[in-house]
Order: C-alpha cells, then sequence, then structure tokens
C-alpha cells in the first residue's frame, strides 16, 4: 500500500547523523539570535513592563516575608495565583539578592531560553528533526509580527507565567508522547506529577494536558471494556487513580486555597473575562489584520493534515492539543458572552487568549509539515526517485537555505519588534517614575506586613503592589478573583470621599477594612481638606507621592 | 550547507554580523522627512495620519488625507532607544525606527496606548 506523502514524511524518522548536526546547528543558530534580540532589550532594565509583574512580585515579597498562602493585597484574603513562577522569583532573590524587579525585568531572556529549546525537542521526538528545525524557524520568526510575546506562542523575553509555562508544557508533551501506550501506574503518576507542576505554573496549558490524559486513559478503559479485557480496564483504572492522585497532591500548594478556602467560587469574573483585543468580535479587522498571512494559510492546511492519520500518537497528541485548544478558547469566550449579555454563570478559569496562543503554537508545527512535504515533494518529482535518503539530504540542504536566507534578511526587524521595544518602552516610562519605585520600596521596608493603604486605582497597581502591602481595593482584573470586587470599590469611594467632605461614615469604614495609612500623589495633596483629620502623620514623601498614617 | 566546522563558523560569523547589524541605531539626519502612512489592505485605520512631516527645524507635522494639520510641535530624537520623542503627547513615543537593510524603516503606532502594539510602516516620499 502506498501512503500519502504527509504520512510518509512523518512516519518517517530516521535520518542520518549529518541531517540531524545540520538541523542542531540551524536550531542553535535561530534559538542563539532570538536571545540576542531578547538580551539586547532587557539587560539594562531595573523594572519590569506590565502591572501583572507587580502581582507577580507582590506574591514573590509575601514568600519572602514569610507569608506564603497569605494575600499580599487584600487583608484576611489567601492565596489564589498559579505559584511557580513567583515562587522561583522569590527564591532567586533569597539566593542572589537582586531586586524582585531587576529579575523580573532581566532574568526572563534566559528563563525562556526553555520554551524554543523545548519546542524543538518536543517537534523532533514526535516528528523529525527537520520538521523540528522548520517549526522552531516558524516559532521563533514567522509567527509573531506585531503580536506581543504573551498573546502567541513564541520565544518572548518577558519572564510571565504565561510565557515561561510554554516550555513546560512542550516538555510535558514529550513526556505524555513517550509514556503514551504505557499500562505501568508509575508512568502515569509521574505524568500525573508532571502535570501538577504545570498547573503551577500556569492553568492554561494544564488544562489541555490534563484532557489530553483523560482522554487517552478513558479512551484505553473504554476499549479494554469492549474487548472484555478485564486486566487491561483495572491496570488502566490503576493509571488513572495514580495519575489524579499525583495532580492532586503537587498542586496543594495552590488548590488547598483555591479550592479549599473559596471552593473555586470565582465571584470576580473580571479577569477570566479579558478578551485579547483582535480576538474580541467587534474588532474582526483587527483579527484579521494580524492572521490573515500566507503562513498562516499554509499553517492551517498543515494542521488539517495532522489531523489524518490513526493510530500515531504524534497525530492524536495534536489533535488533542488544538480540540481541546479550540474548545476552551471558545468555551471561555461564551461564557464570558453569557455572564455579560444574559448573566448565565459558567465556570471560567483563565482568559480566551491563552488557548489561541497554544493555537499558534500548533499552527507553526502544521506550517513546518506542509514545508518539509512540499520540498520533498518537489524533489521527488524533480529527481524521479524515491530514495529516502537522497530526497531527505536534499530537502535539508534546500530549507536550511532558505531558514538562512529568510533569517537574515528578517533578523533587524526581528530584534526590533513591537513585542521587544514597545514593551521595552513601558520600563523606560515606569522606570523613569523614580518616586512610585521609591515610595514601593519604603513601603516594603518599612510598613508592617498587615499595614492597609487606602489609594487610588492606579496607585494600588502602579506604587503599592509590588510592595507586597495590603489596599482597601485594586482594580478588579488584577485582583483576586475570589473576593467580590464591588463592596470594596464601594468602600474605597467611600472613604475618598470622606477625604474631600465630611461623611459620617468614614470612621466605620476605615475600621473596617483596618486601614491604616493613606498614599496619594503630591499634586492632589489640596485635594482631600480632610485628611488631616484621618491621616494626620506624614510618613513619607518624594518628587510624586505622599505617604501619610491614622496614628 | 556543512555542518562540520566551516559551516559552523559560517553560521557564527552571520551571527555575529546579524546581531551587530540589527543593533546600529538611526541618528536624527537619517530620520528627517516627510512620510507618508501606507494603509493595510484589510484593516481601514481612520484615525491614522495620511502624512507625518519630521522636519530638520525640529517641527513635527501630522496631517489628515485632505491636508489639514492634525499634531503640530517639536520633536526630537532619542537615538539610544530609536523613538521620537515630542512635547506633543499624542505624538511622544509614537513613531519608531531602525535600520533595515535597505535604508531607515519607520513606523507609526495605532494606539496612544503602548499595550496595542499595532503599527503601520511610514513610507517616505523623498525616495
Amino acid at each position: 500500500m502506498k501512503l500519502p506523502a504527509i504520512e510518509r514524511s512523518t512516519m518517517r524518522n530516521f535520518r542520518s547523523d549529518r541531517e540531524s548536526l545540520i538541523s542542531i546547528a540551524l536550531a542553535v543558530f535561530l534559538i542563539v539570535l532570538a536571545f540576542a534580540s531578547g538580551y539586547r532589550a532587557t539587560s539594562d532594565l531595573t523594572w519590569p513592563p506590565y502591572v501583572d509583574f507587580d502581582r507577580d512580585a507582590s506574591f514573590a515579597q509575601s514568600i519572602l516575608d514569610g507569608h506564603y498562602g497569605e494575600n499580599p493585597l487584600y487583608r484576611d484574603e489567601v492565596m489564589w495565583f498559579t505559584p511557580l513562577v513567583f515562587s522561583m522569583e522569590a527564591l532567586a532573590v533569597k539566593a542572589t539578592g537582586v531586586s524582585i524587579q531587576v529579575f523580573q525585568a532581566r532574568a526572563g531572556a534566559i528563563f525562556n531560553l526553555l520554551i524554543p529549546i523545548a519546542f524543538f525537542l518536543m517537534v523532533w521526538r514526535m516528528f523529525n528533526p527537520m520538521i523540528a528545525v522548520v517549526a522552531l524557524w516558524a516559532q521563533l520568526y514567522l509567527l509573531p509580527g506585531q503580536e506581543p510575546g504573551w498573546a502567541i506562542a513564541t520565544y518572548s523575553p518577558w519572564l510571565l507565567p504565561m510565557i515561561f509555562s510554554q516550555g513546560l508544557f512542550y516538555i510535558m508533551v514529550i513526556a505524555l508522547y513517550r509514556s503514551f501506550r504505557s499500562s505501568a501506574w508509575p508512568v502515569w503518576m509521574l505524568m500525573g506529577s508532571g502535570a501538577g507542576v504545570l498547573f503551577l505554573a500556569h492553568a492554561a496549558p494544564a488544562m489541555i494536558l490534563v484532557g489530553t490524559v483523560a482522554f487517552r486513559l478513558i479512551y484505553a478503559i473504554v476499549t479494554a471494556w469492549r474487548a472484555g479485557d478485564r486486566a487491561g480496564v483495572l491496570a488502566h483504572l490503576k493509571c488513572s487513580l495514580a495519575s489524579a492522585a499525583a495532580f492532586i497532591i503537587i498542586t496543594l500548594p495552590l488548590t488547598w486555597y483555591v479550592v479549599g478556602h473559596y471552593g473555586l467560587d470565582q465571584v470576580n469574573r473580571i479577569p477570566a473575562a479579558y478578551t485579547y483585543t483582535p480576538l474580541s468580535l467587534r474588532n474582526w479587522k483587527l483579527f484579521l489584520f494580524h492572521n490573515v498571512s500566507l503562513f498562516n494559510l499554509i499553517a492551517v492546511i498543515g494542521v488539517v493534515g495532522l489531523f489524518r492519520g490513526k493510530g500515531q500518537v504524534s497525530r492524536m497528541l495534536m489533535r488533542s492539543w488544538v480540540l481541546l485548544a479550540l474548545f476552551f478558547g471558545c468555551f471561555t469566550y461564551m461564557a464570558v458572552t453569557l455572564g455579560i449579555h444574559y448573566g448565565i454563570k459558567l465556570p471560567t478559569a483563565v482568559p480566551t487568549f491563552h488557548f489561541y496562543f497554544y493555537l499558534k503554537a500548533a499552527l507553526a508545527i502544521g506550517f513546518a509539515h506542509i514545508v518539509v512535504l512540499s520540498v520533498e515533494r518537489t524533489w521527488q518529482y524533480l529527481k524521479r526517485t524515491h530514495k529516502v535518503r537522497d530526497i531527505s539530504i536534499r530537502t535539508t540542504c534546500t530549507l536550511g537555505t532558505v531558514i538562512l536566507v529568510q533569517t537574515a534578511i528578517g533578523y533587524p526587524a526581528y530584534a526590533n519588534r513591537p513585542d521587544l521595544v514597545d514593551t521595552r518602552q513601558q520600563c523606560m516610562v515606569r522606570m523613569a517614575d523614580t518616586g512610585a519605585t521609591d515610595m514601593c520600596y519604603f513601603m516594603r521596608d518599612q510598613l508592617p506586613w498587615e499595614a492597609v493603604v487606602l489609594c487610588d486605582d492606579e496607585l494600588s497597581m502602579r506604587v503599592l503592589m509590588a510592595s507586597a502591602r495590603k489596599t482597601v481595593a485594586t482594580n478588579a482584573s488584577m485582583a483576586n478573583p475570589y473576593v467580590l470586587p464591588a463592596p470594596r470599590e464601594q468602600a474605597r469611594a467611600g472613604m475618598f470621599a470622606g477625604l474631600e467632605a465630611p461623611a459620617p461614615e468614614m470612621d466605620s469604614l476605615l475600621q473596617a477594612y483596618d486601614v491604616t495609612y493613606l498614599l496619594i500623589r503630591r499634586s492632589e495633596a489640596e485635594k482631600y481638606p480632610e485628611r488631616g483629620r484621618w491621616f494626620p502623620h506624614l510618613v513619607h514623601r518624594n518628587e510624586g507621592y505622599l505617604l501619610y498614617s491614622r496614628n | 550547507m556543512a555542518a562540520g566546522p566551516v559551516g559552523i563558523l559560517c553560521l557564527v560569523l552571520l551571527a555575529v554580523l546579524l546581531v551587530h547589524r540589527s543593533s546600529v541605531g538611526l541618528d536624527r539626519e537619517q530620520v528627517v522627512g516627510t512620510y507618508r502612512i501606507v494603509q493595510p489592505s484589510l484593516y481601514d485605520v481612520a484615525d491614522a495620519p495620511a502624512t507625518v512631516e519630521l522636519r530638520s527645524d525640529g517641527r513635527i507635522r501630522t496631517c489628515g488625507p485632505q491636508g489639514g494639520t492634525i499634531h503640530e510641535g517639536t520633536w526630537s530624537w532619542d537615538d539610544t532607544e530609536g523613538w521620537v520623542r515630542s512635547d506633543v503627547p499624542e505624538l511622544d513615543r509614537r513613531i519608531r525606527g531602525y535600520l533595515g537593510w535597505t535604508g531607515p524603516k519607520l513606523f507609526w503606532r495605532l494606539q496612544l496606548n503602548m499595550h496595542d502594539p499595532e503599527e503601520l510602516p511610514l513610507e517616505s516620499n523623498e525616495r
């Protein structure tokens, strides 16, 4: 039986040492160039770009202050965010003495190297070295365009959990590929443990991985049951239990709090409702702006091609990956839409774009398949031969040349892409606000852990959050999703009203939230005539900000 | 394509060349000029200016499709970071540039907010 060419190209894992070496050399070349651009963009930064980093810094600081498990921003609340990355940050700060912000701003260029390395190894393991190097080229140099690094699966030097966890996901796909047909429970216990670690890094890739593991084990149990294979049913049940138990135990550093304390009841649905601008329906033209390209057309055809081929583990994994990412993405979008327009409350975990992110990674692999297949077929046609070795050497040389030429031509644009230069500018803007940095460090170093600082939405994120000291309310999109934002926001508004004019409820509000400090901008000093009554003592001031205390 | 020592050496040299080339900044003289914004075919950007003038006397002006002035002020070139800085908030850090293989490449960011990275290329009218 003659197999279709796409089957032959992916089934054939044989490659000579020389071709493997060329693939490795090209991969190193591509990764080094990507790293160089990331390093150049971040190596002199002292503050990270987004408020997401300040959220992570607050949790890292909570560890350094000996309060792991507590909510650094809301008094008497508990930890709610995936802890792996901020725990790494706390560990690095403890070990090196560098400030959290410097580490956050600079370490991503190095730590995120795990992404292209693991991606290359994953595609190599699942397919072959040539597909791996073409997929890596696509992932690094063809996917990004103008989209930010947190929205698409590529190497980006920013140490965000959603970006860093990508590398762990690819490692876990390699592990799953190796253990896919195993019926030994220790193997699946390790898979469950790995999925647990991935979950501690970020929920979105863990959902795709856990879904794939669940499908695999349920399918194996049903197949064994239908065949009357009782031993097989029991063996796979044991695997399921071992995997689930390991996952539950490993994820306890988070689930102890979000399940045990909050019962997973996300009353603040604003964080999960965040929609990446090109993914909202009203911005469909922007979606087309980013996605109408020859690359994506080829990649989609390649992904559909990957769906073919029964019984191949790599294709089953890719199918599961793509379909689960599509399902979770669509479900989240639907849940958010139904919640906003009809008040229907469906469970949500993470914003939609996290699944768009993983679909993009699958597109890189689909693109690589089509490109490798096309070049192989072209050489077969030109040379009138089907000799695997001859065709594969010519394919390797052709694609290697294409990759080198395109990378050389496109590198100045790549090294100056918006994900690097725009994001770097956001760091520069924040770094220029030296008053904010001084005030943040003052609060972190001088205020007790339980201090509650009254401040507005912007100051709570820009100045207070990274200090890991408490406030009354922060922006709901960055707040604890298990705490209702409205009562806190109303209380904060009431307190600020009480600073502008006498308000009878001011004292009870301050007491209800244990407010001990007030943080305002210097330009607002005259705006609050009642300030002296409630916060009489100036604790710290600099060129931008004022901090007062009640006592 | 050899994966031997010569091939590896060539890759190293190419990498060094590319890293060096990509880090060469633009100077102010290379940026001065009148540019038109290249509109994409699928995405209609109604609120972007049609032309941007970066004059050698330090004045900057953006104009609409009919030639009317949208914003006007002074500008300077941040040659370390590769951005146009301006006393007009709507124009400050709105234009960036780098040295491509064929000369300066300038871009206009669509949104004032730096969180939205979408941008359009600026094409020099002098070319």
